[in-house]
């Protein structure tokens, strides 16, 4: 029975199959990644405690059962504060990444197919960005026109986009030179044909890489703007801003600095993580993990 | 021919890279002319002052002039005076710089040798538990926010158990223990980012070499584990690693930025930063510029000595 189970599978449901983790890594990321959307969809479905509920009565208070994490200089919650500053993190990541490449996916593949003049003025445009320390980037123009999460998720996309641009760029330079794109291309299909149907699909996978590499990026970026004084500003919560206030509790209350740091450092190694998988199931025979 | 491409090439960048910064900077709300004279710029009687102000620095023209004469003074080299401390912008840079400099050039030493040795070890052994812990420490090293290890660090080791001083610099000609007493946390705190990187980059490229036929042979003629690992796998994995330096070097120049800052390091990060908050214009247009050439100049040099040393890829 259970073979005819198989059999009368429809050939979709066979294909998500495939796609659900099976390895314990792999499981245990997509645990992370949807507790974090949880948290950003709704922090108050997993913690009782609202992150600016202040009690003068439990100031600092060490990690316990009733706060896991212990509680801040106002007597807030400190896991409550985390939870509730993933909306943000979130929504930077996801953003600054899907501005770029809104922007660097279409040009990479017009520079990638066409080339000639539009290609050297796109690399040019690219490559000066790319001189340019992000950090650097970020400080002044946040700095001109103000911390806002607006602000950093269009500062976070400039500085992305050459860098999925020179992927895109990359990889349909090589492709275009591809039996099946030549002939495809011989049998009359258009450019937008070509582009669309023959070329993307092949550079999604390249792109799956370097799109949570670059989320990981957008989040330590935002710490250390926040550290320098220009993250987003209270009431906002953010994983920065957090690190920025508990900076003067290394002594007092160490579990406060030490716990969001290390929610922001597993955040962004398993984001770092979920890159290099993606690298493995894209590129069966080079597989570094 | 192509020599001269690049050149107009790099030209062209830093045009691009100086425009950006110029319209930035004139974006940014906040009157220096009125920064400069602090709380008491709004007073009336004051007007004569800030307007002086303004004449002295050009900032009374309009703002197409003023990139006009900035665009002019650049291309003779003159990269302003700061509006703040009246010294020359490039004497500012040139005090700065080495700090910066000494930062940079100390964790890359420090990094590249540690990185070969955990890669290489980490690749010998794929898939078994010492892989799998080393390649585990090195994501998470990349993916520590590097002022809050910064801080960690601080506190323990400075404050706490007071092994090192806490903030500042000492020239390493004046007091060399001095200097490598300041010195050492911040090098440890950029150094463990960049080991998490280049481990992670030495471990697939020797991946792809231990694989090779002529390793296989040299197995198969005795040859000793050391002298197979670093006698010929590693030396393999050096010369890449010269590309990834270079290419990091944007990446590491904003790190130090962020180190030096909590560490009190006063080197060029912290020059553009204070330039940033007062909107010293000369300061931030000046060290910009040459942070950016200094990462293509990086970047150029960095590919001519891979082809220096890997003969295939000269063609």
């Amino acid at each position: 029975m259970a073979g005819a189970d198989r059999l009368g599978a429809p050939a979709g449901a066979g294909r998500l199959k495939a796609l659900l983790p099976r390895r314990p890594g792999s499981i245990l990321l997509c645990l992370l990644g949807l507790l974090a959307l949880a948290a950003a969809v709704a922090p108050s479905w997993l913690t009782p405690y609202h992150p600016t509920q202040i009690d003068a009565r439990s100031l600092l208070q060490p990690p316990s059962w009733k706060h896991w994490l212990g509680t801040d200089e106002l007597g807030s919650d400190v896991l409550a504060r985390i939870l509730y500053g993933t909306r943000l993190e979130v929504a930077i990541a996801m953003g600054s990444v899907a501005l770029a490449a809104l922007v660097a996916v279409p040009a990479g593949l017009l520079a990638g197919y066409r080339g000639g003049r539009a290609d050297y003025a796109l690399t040019i445009v690219a490559d000066a960005i790319l001189s340019f320390p992000i950090v650097l980037f970020a400080v002044m123009v946040v700095a001109s026109l103000g911390a806002s999460l607006g602000t950093l998720i269009g500062v976070l996309g400039i500085v992305f986009v050459p860098r999925i641009f020179r992927l895109v760029r990359g990889q349909t330079q090589v492709l275009t030179e591809q039996g099946f794109v030549r002939s495809a291309r011989s049998m009359g299909a258009g450019t937008g044909d070509i582009l669309l149907r023959h070329i993307l699909p092949n550079i999604l996978g390249p792109i799956m890489v370097i799109v949570p590499q670059l989320m990981a990026v957008a989040i330590l970026i935002e710490a250390g703007l926040s550290f320098i004084g220009l993250g987003v500003q209270p009431p906002q919560i953010s994983w920065g801003s957090l690190m920025l206030v508990s900076k003067n509790y290394y002594v007092s209350a160490i579990w406060y600095p030490l716990s969001v740091g290390a929610v922001t450092t597993i955040a962004s190694a398993a984001l770092v993580f979920a890159g290099d998988m993606a690298g493995n199931a894209i590129n069966p025979d080079r597989r570094t993990s | 021919m192509t020599r001269l491409y690049g050149a107009v090439r790099v030209l062209l960048i830093l045009w691009v890279v100086v425009t950006v910064v110029f319209v930035t900077l004139r974006l940014t709300p906040g009157d220096p002319a009125e920064l400069l004279l602090g709380p008491t710029a709004g007073r009336q009687d004051n007007a004569e002052r800030l307007a002086e102000i303004r004449a002295a620095y050009g900032l009374d023209k309009s703002i197409p002039v003023q990139y006009g004469i900035f665009l002019g003074n650049l291309a003779t080299g003159d990269l302003g005076v700061s509006n703040r401390s009246q010294r020359p912008v490039i004497e500012m840079i040139g005090t700065a710089a080495p700090v910066t400099i000494w930062l940079i050039v100390l964790s890359v030493t420090a990094a590249v040798p540690a990185s070969i040795l955990l890669g290489t070890l980490a690749a010998e052994r794929r898939g078994s538990g010492r892989d799998a812990t080393i390649r585990t420490v090195a994501t998470v090293f990349i993916a520590i926010p590097s002022f809050w290890l910064g801080l960690l660090l601080l506190n323990w080791f400075a404050s706490g158990l007071r092994w090192f001083p806490s903030r500042g610099f000492e020239p390493l000609l004046a007091d060399p223990l001095a200097f490598a007493a300041h010195m050492t946390l911040p090098v440890l705190t950029l150094a463990i980012f960049l080991i998490g990187s280049f481990t992670r980059f030495v471990y697939t490229e020797t991946a792809d070499t231990l694989e090779r036929d002529y390793i296989t042979v040299g197995r198969a003629m005795g040859l000793s584990r050391r002298s197979i690992l670093f006698r010929f796998s590693a030396k393999n994995s050096l010369t890449p690693l010269i590309i990834v330096v270079g290419v990091e070097i944007g990446t590491l120049i904003g790190g130090a930025v962020i180190v030096e800052e909590v560490f009190g390091l006063p080197g060029l990060g912290r020059l553009l930063l204070a330039g940033v908050m007062s909107r010293d214009y000369p300061v931030v247009q000046g060290t910009v510029l040459i942070i950016t050439l200094a990462v293509i100049l990086i970047n150029i040099l960095s590919e001519w000595l891979y082809r220096l040393i890997t003969p295939q890829a000269r063609a």
